[in-house]
C-alpha cells in the first residue's frame, strides 16, 4: 500500500534519472518527444571508429540531437569465404550486423524492421537502460511481427563493447546469425599515450552447414562444422593491419555455444574491458589467450611493438578448421599403399587418406568437393601452405604502412630471424 | 494250252509291274527354305561323309568368333544330332511316300497233293491281285503324301524349337558371364574393407570387434562369386549340348558386343496376324485335320473293301488241267463302314475342335508374350535411364565428400557396390528383355516383322565401365607435401 508522499518521492526521482520512461508508442513508429536529462549531453564523433574486420558500421542520422539508427532484421546469404555462401539471418543484409557505435551519453534511436518469415525483438545486451527498451518478446514489449516496424529510444549512460542480440526464438534467431556490435566510447577521451590507435571489433560464431547445403542448420547444439569471426572463416579472414608502436585494442564478442579461448601470438596483452565496463589497472593480469565465455565481451590491448605476422586464432584447435566430418575412420599410421590402387580399380581417381595426418589434405584441395563446401584446410602463406581454417586470422604489424586498409603483403624478415634447416 | 496260261499270266504280271515307284522329291529343300524364312537361318543334311566335312568346315569357321545369337542358333541347327535324327524322320516318311504309290505284289500260290491211288501228282498254281488297289492307290497317295508333309512339319518345329531354345541359352549364359563379373567386383570391395580394416587393426585404430565385423561382411561376397561362377558353367554346358559341341570345342568365348534395343516394338494386331499364318503347330494341326477329311472322304466313297481277282490253273491227278479265274469278295453283312465313318467322323471333330483350340492358344500366347516383352521393356529403360545413373550419380557425390574428408573409405565403397547391384540388375533385366523377344517370336511362329524391330538380336549390353568421378586433374603424389 503506498502513500501519497511515496509516490510523489518516487515520481520525483524517477524525474532525475537519465533516461526517462517513455510512453510504448512503438506501434504507430512514431518517435517520441524530447525528455529533460540529468546529465549534460554531448554529441561527438571524436573517436577512433572501430573496425569491425571485414564488416561494417552502421551510419546514422541526427535527429537534432538524437543518434538515429535503422536495422532491418532479414534473411541474408553471407559469403563465409570465397566459394561458400551460406543461408544466414542476420542484419541489414550480412551477419553480423553492423555495428552500432555512439558515445556516452548519447541518446540513441534505433529503428528496427522485421523481414523475418516470425516475430522478432532486439535486446541491448549489457546496455542499462528503461525495462521497457530491454527487448524481451512478450516481457517487455509485444513481439515486432513480420513488417512491423518498432522503436527503441534510449541515453546511454556508460562506455565499452556491448552487443544486440534478437529475444525472441532466441536459440534458433541467433543460431542463424543474428548478433551485432554496440559499442560504446567514453565521453571523455583517453589521455593521449594511452589513446588506442588501432580499434577491432570480432564476432565469435559457431555454425552447421551440410557440406553441399547452404542452410544454416539451427537445430545442432554442439556438432558445429564452421567458425567464423564476423562471419568470415579462413582464408576469408581479413588481416588486422597495424603500425609498428600502436597500441591496439581487440574487443571480442561470443554468443554461440561455446567458449572460445582466443590467442595472440607475439604478445603478451592485457583484458581491458568486458561487457560489464573497463576493467580497472589493478585487477589486469598479463594474457597470452583470453577465454570469451558465451554470453559476453571481452577487450583486450597491447602495445604492437613487434613486427611481423602474428596469427590470432581461437586455441580450441578444431575451430580453425572448415568443414570435416568426425565419424570417418582413423587411418592414422595405417599403411594404405597397397590397397590404393586396388580401390582405385573400383572407383577411378580414389586417393588414400589420412596416413600421414591431415596435412596433406591442403594439396588435395583440387579434387572435386561437394559443391559450396570450404576446403578443410586452406591458405599459402610465404614459405608454404598455411593449413588452416574458421576462427584463424592474422595480425600484420608493419613499420612502413601505406594506409592501414592495404594489406601490405607478407612480413620480409631481417636476415638471421627466420629459422632455418640443419640436416 | 499251256502257253496261252502262262501267257495270260506274263501280261498281268506285265501290267503290274509297269507301275513302278515314281521319283520323290526328299522334301529337304522345302524344309530348309521354310526354316530360312523363319529364322533367316540355313539347314544341311548330314547325310554322307561330304555334308559331315562340310558342317564340319562351317563350325569350325563360326567357332572362330566370339558367339553371338545367330552365330549359336547357326551352329546348333547344323551340328544338333537329335536335330538331324528329326531330318532323317524325311527319309523315313520319303520311302513311307513311295511305297504308297507301289502296288501291292500279286500272290502266288502253288500246292502239290499226291494221291495215294495213283502215281501223278496233283499240281495247282494260283496266282491273285487284289482289285481294289488299282482304285486305291491314287488315294493313298495323297494320304501319303499329306502325312509326308506332316513329317515336314514336325521337322520345322523342332528346328524352330531349337532356334529359339540356343537364342534364350546364349542370352542366358551372357548374362551369366557379366553378373559373374559384377559379383567378382562386389567381391574385390569387400576384400578392400576387409583388408583395410585387418591395417586399421593392426594399427592399433579399431578394436578386433570391428574388424572382425569387416571380414563378416566379405565372407558372404565370396560365396556369391562361387555361386555365379557354377551357374556360368552350367549356362554353357547348355549351349554345348544344343549346338552339340565337345572336347576343344567347347572352349568357345562370347561376343561382348552391345546390340542396343529396338526403337519400337511389332504391334500386337500385326503379330496375331502372322502367328495364325506361319505358326508351325497350326500348320501341323491343319495337316492332321486334311489327313482326316480325306481319309473319310474316302472312307465314305469307298464301296468294298476287299475284292481279290485271280488266275487259278491245277493239274488233276488224271492230267488234265483246269483253268479258271478266282474271285474272292468281302461279303458286307456286318457294316464295318458305317462304324468306321464314325469313328473317322468323331476324329474329324476332335481335330476342329483341337484347330480351333490351338489358334485360341497361339493368339493368347501372341498377346501374353507381346505384353511380356512391354513389361521387359519398359524395365530396361527405367533401370538404365533413371536407377543406374542415379546410383553413379550417388558414387560420384560420395568420392566429393570423401575428397574433402568428410566420408569414410568404407562408406565410398559401399555407394559403389550399391552401384555394381544396380548394374546387375539392368544385366538381369536386359537379358528377361531379350529372353521375352524369343519367347514373342517362338509365339509368333518366326522372326518378328522388319519393319518395327532392329536388326537381329545378338548378345546383351555390356556392363558399364567405372565412370571418372574426378576431373582431369594432375595427379598429386599425397607423399609429397606441396611447399612445405
Amino acid at each position: 500500500m503506498l502513500s501519497r508522499r511515496s509516490m510523489i518521492l518516487r515520481s520525483a526521482a524517477a524525474s532525475l534519472a537519465a533516461p526517462v520512461m517513455l510512453q510504448p508508442r512503438a506501434a504507430s513508429g512514431q518517435p517520441s518527444p524530447e525528455q529533460p536529462h540529468s546529465a549534460p549531453r554531448r554529441v561527438t564523433t571524436a573517436y577512433t571508429p572501430v573496425v569491425t574486420l571485414n564488416g561494417a558500421t552502421l551510419p546514422f542520422e541526427m535527429d537534432g540531437e538524437v543518434k538515429v539508427f535503422r536495422l532491418t532484421a532479414e534473411p541474408v546469404r553471407q559469403e563465409f569465404a570465397s566459394g561458400m555462401i551460406a543461408n544466414c539471418w542476420g542484419y541489414n543484409g550480412r551477419t553480423p550486423g553492423p555495428t552500432i557505435e555512439a558515445v556516452e551519453g548519447d541518446r540513441v534511436r534505433i529503428y528496427v524492421t522485421n523481414k523475418l518469415p516470425e516475430p522478432t525483438a532486439v535486446h541491448w545486451h549489457g546496455i542499462l537502460l528503461p525495462n521497457g527498451m530491454d527487448g524481451v518478446g512478450g516481457l517487455t514489449q509485444p513481439y515486432i511481427q513480420p513488417d512491423e516496424t518498432f522503436v527503441y529510444e534510449f541515453t546511454l549512460r556508460q562506455h565499452g563493447t556491448q552487443m544486440y542480440h534478437p529475444h525472441s526464438d532466441e536459440m534458433l534467431q541467433m543460431a542463424m546469425g543474428m548478433m551485432g556490435f554496440f559499442i560504446i566510447h567514453p565521453r571523455e577521451p583517453r589521455p593521449a599515450s594511452e589513446r588506442v590507435d588501432r580499434d577491432f571489433a570480432i564476432f565469435l560464431q559457431e555454425w552447421f552447414v551440410p557440406p553441399g547445403a547452404a542452410t544454416v542448420n539451427p537445430m545442432i547444439m554442439l556438432d558445429f562444422n564452421l567458425f567464423t569471426f564476423n562471419g568470415r572463416a579462413f582464408p576469408g579472414t581479413a588481416p588486422l593491419v597495424v603500425k609498428t608502436g600502436d597500441r591496439v585494442r581487440v574487443r571480442l564478442a561470443n554468443l554461440s555455444m561455446d567458449s572460445h579461448p582466443i590467442h595472440l601470438h607475439g604478445y603478451h596483452f592485457n583484458v581491458t574491458g568486458t561487457d560489464g565496463g573497463p576493467t580497472p589497472n589493478s585487477a589486469q593480469h598479463p594474457e597470452t589467450t583470453v577465454n570469451v565465455p558465451v554470453g559476453a565481451t571481452r577487450d583486450f590491448e597491447f602495445i604492437a611493438d613487434a613486427p611481423g605476422d602474428w596469427p590470432l586464432h581461437c586455441h580450441k584447435s578444431h575451430h580453425t578448421m572448415n568443414a570435416m566430418e568426425h565419424d570417418i575412420p582413423n587411418m592414422l599410421g595405417v599403411s594404405q599403399d597397397e590397397l590404393e590402387k586396388s580401390v582405385r580399380r573400383l572407383v577411378p581417381g580414389y586417393m588414400s587418406m589420412g596416413e600421414q595426418g591431415m596435412g596433406e589434405m591442403q594439396n588435395m584441395n583440387s579434387m572435386r568437393r561437394p559443391s559450396n563446401t570450404l576446403p578443410m584446410m586452406d591458405g599459402v602463406g610465404p614459405f608454404g601452405n598455411l593449413e588452416m581454417g574458421g576462427m584463424f586470422a592474422v595480425l600484420k604489424v608493419r613499420d612502413h604502412l601505406e594506409s592501414y586498409d592495404v594489406d601490405p603483403g607478407w612480413y620480409q624478415h631481417p636476415p638471421g630471424t627466420v629459422a632455418w634447416k640443419v640436416s | 494250252m499251256l502257253r496261252l496260261r502262262w501267257m495270260v499270266m506274263a501280261a498281268m504280271l506285265t501290267a503290274l509291274t509297269g507301275c513302278r515307284g515314281q521319283q520323290v522329291d526328299d522334301g529337304f529343300a522345302d524344309l530348309s527354305a521354310d526354316v530360312a524364312r523363319r529364322t533367316g537361318r540355313s539347314l544341311q543334311w548330314n547325310r554322307d561323309a561330304e555334308a559331315a566335312a562340310a558342317i564340319e568346315q562351317r563350325v569350325s569357321e563360326l567357332l572362330a568368333q566370339p558367339l553371338t545369337a545367330e552365330s549359336a542358333v547357326q551352329i546348333a541347327l547344323l551340328n544338333n544330332r537329335c536335330l538331324q535324327a528329326a531330318i532323317e524322320e524325311l527319309g523315313v516318311a520319303r520311302a513311307d511316300l513311295i511305297e504308297a504309290g507301289m502296288l501291292q505284289n500279286p500272290q502266288l500260290g502253288v500246292s502239290a497233293r499226291f494221291p495215294d491211288t495213283s502215281a501223278s501228282t496233283n499240281l495247282e498254281f494260283t496266282i491273285t491281285q487284289s482289285f481294289l488297289e488299282f482304285f486305291v492307290v491314287g488315294a493313298r497317295k495323297q494320304l501319303s503324301a499329306a502325312q509326308f508333309d506332316h513329317a515336314r512339319l514336325r521337322v520345322t518345329k523342332a528346328a524352330l524349337d531349337l532356334t529359339w531354345e540356343t537364342e534364350a541359352a546364349l542370352f542366358a549364359a551372357d548374362a551369366s558371364q557379366q553378373l559373374l563379373a559384377l559379383k567378382q567386383t562386389i567381391a574385390e570391395a569387400a576384400a578392400l574393407k576387409r583388408d583395410l580394416a585387418v591395417k586399421q587393426y593392426d594399427a592399433g585404430n579399431i578394436s578386433e570387434l570391428d574388424a572382425a565385423r569387416q571380414r563378416a561382411a566379405a565372407d558372404l561376397s565370396r560365396l556369391d562369386v562361387t555361386l555365379a561362377g557354377a551357374e556360368l558353367q552350367a549356362q554353357r554346358e547348355q549351349l554345348n549340348r544344343l549346338m552339340g559341341l565337345s572336347g576343344a570345342q567347347t572352349s568357345w568365348t562370347l561376343s561382348s558386343a552391345a546390340i542396343p534395343m529396338p526403337v519400337a516394338e511389332p504391334d500386337t494386331d500385326a503379330l496375331e496376324h502372322l502367328a495364325l499364318m506361319q505358326r508351325i503347330e497350326l500348320a501341323i494341326a491343319r495337316q492332321e485335320l486334311a489327313v482326316v477329311d480325306r481319309t473319310l472322304d474316302l472312307t465314305r466313297k469307298g464301296f468294298v473293301s476287299d475284292l481279290d481277282l485271280g488266275v487259278s490253273t491245277e493239274r488233276e491227278p488224271e492230267g488234265f488241267w483246269v483253268t479258271g479265274p478266282v474271285l474272292q469278295i468281302e461279303l458286307p453283312i456286318f457294316d464295318h463302314r458305317g462304324v468306321r465313318i464314325e469313328r473317322i467322323e468323331s476324329q474329324q471333330r476332335q481335330a476342329r475342335h483341337m484347330l480351333a483350340a490351338l489358334e485360341t492358344n497361339a493368339l493368347s500366347e501372341v498377346r501374353a508374350a507381346s505384353a511380356q516383352l512391354s513389361a521387359a521393356r519398359a524395365t530396361v529403360e527405367y533401370l538404365r535411364d533413371d536407377v543406374v545413373p542415379l546410383r553413379q550419380r550417388i558414387t560420384r557425390l560420395s568420392q566429393e565428400q570423401y575428397n574433402a574428408m568428410l566420408m569414410g573409405v568404407y562408406e565410398l565403397l559401399a555407394a559403389r557396390e550399391d552401384e555394381i547391384d544396380a548394374q546387375s540388375s539392368l544385366i538381369n533385366a536386359t537379358r528377361e528383355y531379350w529372353v521375352a523377344r524369343t519367347s514373342l517370336k517362338q509365339a509368333v511362329g518366326g522372326s518378328l516383322p522388319a519393319g518395327s524391330s532392329a536388326p537381329s538380336p545378338g548378345a546383351p549390353s555390356t556392363v558399364e565401365e567405372p565412370s571418372p568421378v574426378t576431373q582431369p586433374e594432375s595427379e598429386h603424389d599425397h607423399h609429397d607435401h606441396g611447399g612445405k
